[in-house]
Order: C-alpha cells, then structure tokens, then sequence
C-alpha cells in the first residue's frame, strides 16, 4: 500500500492491514490520525504538558498494537485507543507520585499558578484540579463518556463518578471564575459536604 | 450519551470546554522512536515505504544523489568524446589529472541539466517526463558501472547498482566471489 492510498483507507481496513502485514507504513497512518487527540488528552490528565505524556502515548500504542487481536470493531478505533491510553495514565498516575485521590479528603497541594481576581485559563484549572475530579471532568464533559463507562474505567461505582464530577465542577467554576485554590478548595468541601 | 448531572457550569465555562482544543501535535521523535520500539518487539515489519523514511536510507539516498551527479558526468564525458574527438582528450594521451577535469566538467553540466529538468516536472507532459527518468536512469547504471570498475573494492557502486537491480530496472550487476569483484553483463 502507497501512502498517497493509506490516507484514503478507513481506519478498520488499516486495521487489518496492520494486523496481517504488520506493515510500517500502515501503523504510521493509524498514528498521524489519532495521537494527537490521545496526547492531547493524557497531556490534561496528567495536569500539565509534561514530557511524559508522549512516553505514555507511546506506551499506548505498543500497548494496543500487542492487543490488537482483542479488538473486534464494535467501537471506532480511536474511540479504544482512547480507552486503553487512559487506563494506562491512571495506572501510572496511581502509581507514580501524583497519587490518586480518594474522595472525600481534601484536595491535593494544588501546583498550579493562580491568577486573583482575574479569569482562569481552561487548562490552567484542569491543571489545579486533584487528579480523581479531573480525570471525571475530563472524560464525561470533554470527552463525552457516561458515567457507567467512565466507572468500568476507573474501576469505581457510577455513583461515585456522579459525585466526583458534580464535586470537579463546582471546584473548576470557582477557579474559573478567579477563586484562589483555597476559596475552591473550600467550595469543594461545601460541595462534598452536600452531596454525601 | 451523557447522563443527568446536578451542578451545571456556567455558560463561559461551558463554552470555553466547548471551544477547547482537542488536539495535540507530537513531536516527530516520537513517531521515530514508536517505531523502533514497535519494530525491536517484532511487532512491525518495515516495509518498502518504510524502509526509504529509515534515516540511514535517507543517507544511502543522499550518496547515491551525490553519486548520479558525479556518475552521469562521467558517462556523459565518454558519449561526448565519442562524437567529438577533437575536442576531448582521450584515454590514450590524456593524464588522469585531465579526465577527472573532464569528468567534473560534464558531470556539473549534466548535473545542470537535470536541475532543470527536474524544476520542469510539474508542469510537463508526465509521459515526457517517465522518458526523461528512464534516460537519467540508464545514465546512472553506466556511470555506476565504470565507477564500479574504478575501484572493485569500493562496495558503494556495487550497492547502488543492486539497488537499481532490485527495483527491477535491470542491470549489469557486479558480483562477489571471495576477495575478488567481477562484473556480471548480461
């Protein structure tokens, strides 16, 4: 296959492709068209452009190119990437130092810069977010999963994905606004307070 | 679909999560590392496409460049002083100082003519243009070939002309045998 041709092929037949021919030029296409949205991603989940989320898209890749046999087609292909990237940041963000954090206790030491009295850029709130809301926020309002899919993902109940989100929301729109990350986090603790 | 949530975001909130960018652009190591890293594991096959973005083709494509220029001069050095004797020196009574002045003489004017005929590809007749390649081509399988002869122990024309071989364009193939180079012509 030519790569004037491979830019015209659907993801399924490059699929294929890869599986039976295991060809280079084929897994080069596959990964012009979806890393930039999964680096894009685990840059937000990790809170930062961090040089890791490349070793984390590569681990990916390697990742869903040994397990490509598993997939049967019944998700568009970008759609389990994306699955299978995001399993491995939470992997490493539960078991490297940004420790995931279980709700209910406080927010973690927020590194991001705030800006008093002035608007919060997007990603510098994703960035200020402890990682357990902002994983949520990020998967159920930017990337559209349900809360069942975002549970089976986390390997937590739906309800606890309800609440988290609800929770990431209210800290996200006080910093958004131009709360400090105490005001935010005491939102938080308001906003815990009432949900549970 | 998403399902009911109770705390609702404003309405600039919504829309600057609306307007963000869902995008990234990795840098271009990474694709090179993934796949190396893919290909060490056995889990790519490096393929013909492939195979010409590897840097160290990338080089051998660089040499061989540089080789059809000096080559094709060379060639085209001999066909002229085949048609005007008068006016080249010749084997017989020329030093080798004189042919290397020669062969760097027609090989920057080939070199010239293919520069232009290059600049001219994309808007010439693509049947003309084949014509063109093909004639460039067999040009470089002779200059090969008497570069070949040059040195038999210089394994780099050798290796370009089993590469034009390879890509099925035919041609006298030099062989090894032991120490020893010998040209096969068929």
């Amino acid at each position: 296959m030519r790569n004037g041709a491979l830019s015209a092929r659907a993801d399924h037949e490059l699929i294929d492709a890869l599986r039976d021919e295991r060809s280079e030029a084929v897994f080069r296409e596959l990964h012009r068209r979806h890393t930039p949205r999964l680096l894009r991603l685990i840059m937000r989940m990790l809170g930062s452009a961090d040089g890791d989320a490349e070793d984390l898209v590569q681990e990916t890749w390697i990742r869903a190119v040994e397990k490509l046999s598993s997939f049967r087609g019944e998700a568009q292909f970008g759609t389990w990437l994306t699955r299978v990237g995001i399993r491995m940041t939470l992997d490493y963000l539960r078991e490297g130092k940004r420790a995931h954090l279980p709700m209910g206790q406080a927010a973690e030491p927020m590194s991001c810069k705030p800006t008093h009295d002035e608007r919060m850029d997007l990603e510098q709130v994703f960035a200020c977010l402890p990682n357990g809301y902002r994983t949520v926020l990020l998967l159920h309002d930017l990337e559209g999963f349900t809360h069942a899919e975002i549970g089976e993902m986390l390997g937590i109940p739906e309800g606890t994905s309800k609440s988290r989100l609800n929770a990431a929301r209210k800290l996200a729109q006080v910093l958004f606004d131009g709360g400090t990350p105490s005001e935010a986090e005491h939102a938080l603790t308001d906003n815990v307070r009432r949900i549970l | 679909m998403k399902d009911h949530d109770n705390v609702e975001l404003s309405p600039e909130f919504r829309q600057a999560l609306d307007d963000a960018p869902r995008m990234a652009t990795p840098s271009h190591r990474l694709e090179r590392r993934m796949v190396r890293e893919l290909r060490r594991r056995g889990l790519l096959l490096p393929d013909r496409w492939a195979v010409r973005q590897h840097p160290a083709w990338d080089f051998a494509l660089r040499v061989a460049v540089s080789l059809v220029i000096f080559a094709c001069g060379v060639w085209l050095g001999h066909s002229l002083g085949s048609s005007q004797p008068s006016d080249m020196p010749v084997a017989g009574n020329a030093s080798a100082w004189e042919m290397a002045a020669l062969v760097q003489q027609t090989g920057s004017n080939h070199a010239e003519a293919l520069r232009r005929l290059a600049s001219r590809a994309a808007t010439a007749d693509p049947a003309e243009i084949e014509l063109a390649r093909e004639v460039a081509l067999a040009s470089l399988r002779a200059a090969l070939l008497q570069v070949a002869l040059l040195d038999l122990s210089d394994p780099t024309p050798i290796r370009l002309l089993t590469e034009l071989e390879a890509t099925g364009t035919g041609s006298p193939v030099p062989v090894r045998a032991g120490n020893e180079a010998w040209l096969v012509l068929f």
